[in-house]
């Protein structure tokens, strides 16, 4: 067994740099004699972030066409490597990454619930897209055009099955955390995603140590563990493996019929590959009554999530400026903190009255109670949607991807025969050319 | 591999994968995307400008010889009229002083005027955001302009003989009209042909005065600069130098208003650390009227004004004081001498 951590913490090392010095200063520094003034849009230069969001746009479409020509056409694990060594090298180390698809959820969010955002054309189609190829042809911005799922294919070393139990249970946390950000997005409160994006500190070559120490587990737990964050974290992952389900093409395993030889079996890091039925299925009573106690279970899950949602309200609520500066405000007038804040100067200076700023904190914290409820039933729900999904008896034939879970990487290409078979005979007539 | 190296092994990488897990959720949890823990970044990202306040003493050659208060609440522009009788502008009014601050009359506007200009003639026109008025020197209405665009926001106006100036920052133009209110060209507008890089006009300031070599001088606070425009629009030329050293202008967009003193040189005034220096025709610096130890740190900065005797008018809208400066030895601009001027 390979054990590469020097090479991934040296990686990691290399990758998240020194800290940028990024501040901006008030004063600007000065100057010193040769700098010139940048070229800027009014001496005639191009908008060139338009531009350049419109190419981004136009990769993103090219590169999900390519994954899914090489997923779906070529059967080529290693065009999907390539791509996704491309992807990580175009979208993460030079545009930095972002935008991306997984932030780009918040961006849309934001356009539904406040009227004064408008959605930039290059966030809609970043966000679009990929789950547009999805319903087409399965998880094809997954398996080689996501960075973020590029970088942590890069240390899958040494992969171990994570039991199903745990993979199940795990798999609610995208849920979760895609309801949250839906949340602090919908009542102004911060981009959750964004803030905590794992590697794209690494991208920038800017991490703080906190964010570095939390890429470098990720992708230490990673060397063992294939993708923890698309699996177990990702929130637009969350989604497009809801639109996986529907799609009109997928990956199988097979190319062909297959020949159940159960070389697949262990092929998959990712936990995607489902086995075939049993011969002789569990009783249909003890099915029915599994699944009868599911359903009933459901409601229950619902509510005791909304009762921990509502519990957890204040906390999601001090995520919000307003609801802090209140906060703050507040301690500061009845004498119970000393001193002040630049905030809460910054306030004062501005002569609106108290009462206006504690109403408007009292109404997003309703806000935030009734979102976090929604949010435990949401929670509760896909709990609920998870058990019903392993008390459902269905009669598989075959060795199958999953169609939530698989991200289409292709790794199972080559452990199957029919698969080998197939190329021999297609190379046969070049070999046998002169 | 055997079966006991392969348990070996996979508790290994259990113990890592633990290991690396708990490390996550320490970071995370340690993590402040908020800001609740301040920057925790060290002094040299702290926003600190003391050190940029101080003025060597031996540039500052104008001593503040009188001050009074301007009686408005958001005082917002000054204008000094060939009789050097001093206007203010602000709230919803024109207020004017004697030469030595005693209140001489005042005159209700319409709206909030933005800017002030009097002519030789003693016509005023005022700006009232989006477009200008005209009144006769008894204060009577004589006419009001309609904006030049959707975006117009006036913030000065500088009358020649022939000719008014009007700044709108809105537009990002110079407005050349003549003194019936018939528009003729607008200046400074970006032109590739011409040279002319165009105003960069990231607040609502743009100032403009009328040079003693006949060049119209327009303040381009975005780019740091002061430009000289020939009455057909031409660029002749421009100075300025961004920087926190005297000699430059400070911040994201200085300097914010001008005036011009009878030998041609520049009054220049920065708003964040209120200044006001004088320059040569040129750009060199001539010296410094007063700085933020006396002005402070305000974000309007201070409209100035040119009498007939050269004593530069300076109006501080943190203060909402007029302050009257004269040409002094190098050393303080505030003098004994200050104080209630009519008095």
């Amino acid at each position: 067994m390979r054990f590469p951590i020097v090479p991934t913490l040296a990686l990691v090392a290399i990758l998240s740099g020194g800290r940028a010095a990024a501040e901006q200063r008030f004063p600007p520094p000065d100057f010193s004699p040769g700098y010139s003034l940048p070229v800027t849009e009014a001496q005639g230069a191009p908008a060139r972030a338009d531009a350049r969001g419109y190419i981004d746009a136009a990769v993103l479409a090219g590169a999900l066409a390519l994954a899914s020509y090489l997923a779906l056409g070529r059967r080529s694990r290693r065009g999907l490597v390539l791509l996704g060594l491309g992807s990580l090298a175009y979208f993460g180390f030079y545009r930095h990454g972002c935008i991306c698809p997984v932030g780009a959820v918040q961006n849309v969010v934001l356009a539904i619930t406040d009227p004064g955002y408008a959605l930039p054309l290059t966030a809609a189609l970043f966000f679009a897209l990929p789950l547009l190829f999805t319903l087409f042809f399965g998880r094809a911005f997954c398996a080689a055009v996501c960075p973020l799922g590029a970088v942590q294919d890069v240390v899958l070393a040494s992969p171990v099955a994570v039991p199903g139990w745990l993979a199940r249970a795990l798999g609610l946390v995208p849920f979760v955390y895609l309801g949250a950000a839906v949340l602090l997005v919908a009542t102004g409160s911060t981009f959750l995603i964004c803030r905590y994006d794992p590697f794209v500190g690494f991208f920038r070559l800017s991490a703080g140590l906190d964010l570095t120490i939390y890429g470098a587990a990720l992708l230490i737990i990673g060397v063992f563990v294939g993708r923890p964050y698309c699996r177990f974290l990702c929130p637009y992952g969350a989604l497009l493996g809801l639109v996986s389900r529907l799609s009109w093409r997928r990956v199988t395993i097979t190319p062909a019929e297959c020949v159940r030889c159960r070389l697949c079996e262990d092929a998959c890091p990712f936990g995607a590959i489902t086995t075939p039925s049993p011969e002789t299925p569990p009783a249909r009573r003890a099915g029915k009554t599994a699944l009868a106690v599911t359903l009933l279970a459901l409601p229950l899950l619902m509510g005791l999530g909304a009762l921990a949602g509502r519990a957890l309200s204040p906390a999601f609520a001090h995520t919000h400026a307003t609801i802090r500066l209140a906060e703050r405000v507040w301690l500061e007038e009845a004498g119970e903190v000393e001193g002040t804040t630049d905030q809460s100067d910054a306030f004062r200076a501005t002569g609106l009255a108290l009462d206006d700023l504690y109403l408007a904190a009292g109404a997003l914290r309703a806000r935030f109670d009734t979102g976090t409820t929604i949010l435990g039933v949401f929670a509760g729900l896909a709990a609920g949607a998870t058990l019903l999904r392993v008390s459902l008896r269905r009669t598989r034939r075959d060795y199958e991807a999953d169609p939530a879970l698989c991200l289409a990487c292709g790794r199972c290409y080559r452990y199957c025969p029919v698969e080998t078979d197939r190329g021999k005979r297609h190379r046969k007539p070049r070999e046998a050319a002169p | 591999m055997t079966a006991r190296g392969a348990i070996s092994t996979r508790a290994a990488a259990g113990l890592i994968v633990f290991l690396a897990l708990v490390a996550a959720v320490v970071a995370v949890a340690l993590h402040d995307p908020i800001g609740r823990r301040g920057n925790r970044l060290g002094r040299d990202f702290a926003y600190e400008t003391k050190d940029l306040r101080p003025i060597p003493p031996d540039l500052i050659r104008y001593a503040e010889r009188a001050a009074f208060d301007a009686g408005l609440a958001v005082p917002r522009a000054i204008a000094v009229d060939a009789g050097d009788k001093i206007y203010v502008a602000g709230d919803r009014a024109v207020v004017w002083f004697t030469t030595h601050g005693a209140p001489a009359g005042a005159r209700a506007l319409d709206g909030e005027p933005t800017c002030l200009a009097v002519g030789a003639d003693g016509t005023w026109h005022v700006g009232l955001g989006g477009h200008v008025e005209v009144f006769d020197p008894a204060g009577a209405r004589a006419a009001a302009w309609t904006p030049h665009g959707a975006r117009s926001y006036i913030t000065a106006i500088a009358a020649a003989p022939d000719a008014i100036f009007v700044a709108d920052a809105g537009e990002r133009l110079v407005l050349l009209y003549r003194p019936d209110g018939a528009f003729v060209r607008p200046i400074g507008g970006r032109d590739a042909a011409r040279a002319i890089p165009g105003l960069v006009v990231p607040s609502p300031f743009l100032d403009l005065a009328m040079g003693k070599d006949g060049l119209l001088r327009v303040t381009n606070p975005g780019r740091r600069k002061v430009e000289a425009y020939s009455l057909e629009g031409d660029l002749c030329f421009a100075w300025g130098e961004a920087g926190a050293a005297i000699d430059r202008f400070c911040g994201c967009c200085n300097p914010v208003h001008l005036a011009v003193l009878p030998d041609g040189a520049l009054v220049a005034a920065e708003k964040g650390l209120a200044t006001v220096k004088v320059c040569e025709p040129d750009g060199a610096l001539r010296c410094v009227v007063a700085g933020p130890d006396l002005l402070g740190e305000n974000a309007l900065g201070c409209d100035v004004a040119v009498d007939s005797r050269g004593r530069i008018v300076v109006l501080d809208p943190a203060a909402k004081k007029v302050r009257i400066f004269e040409p002094a030895p190098p050393g303080g601009s505030r003098s004994q001498e200050t104080g209630s001027a009519h008095e």
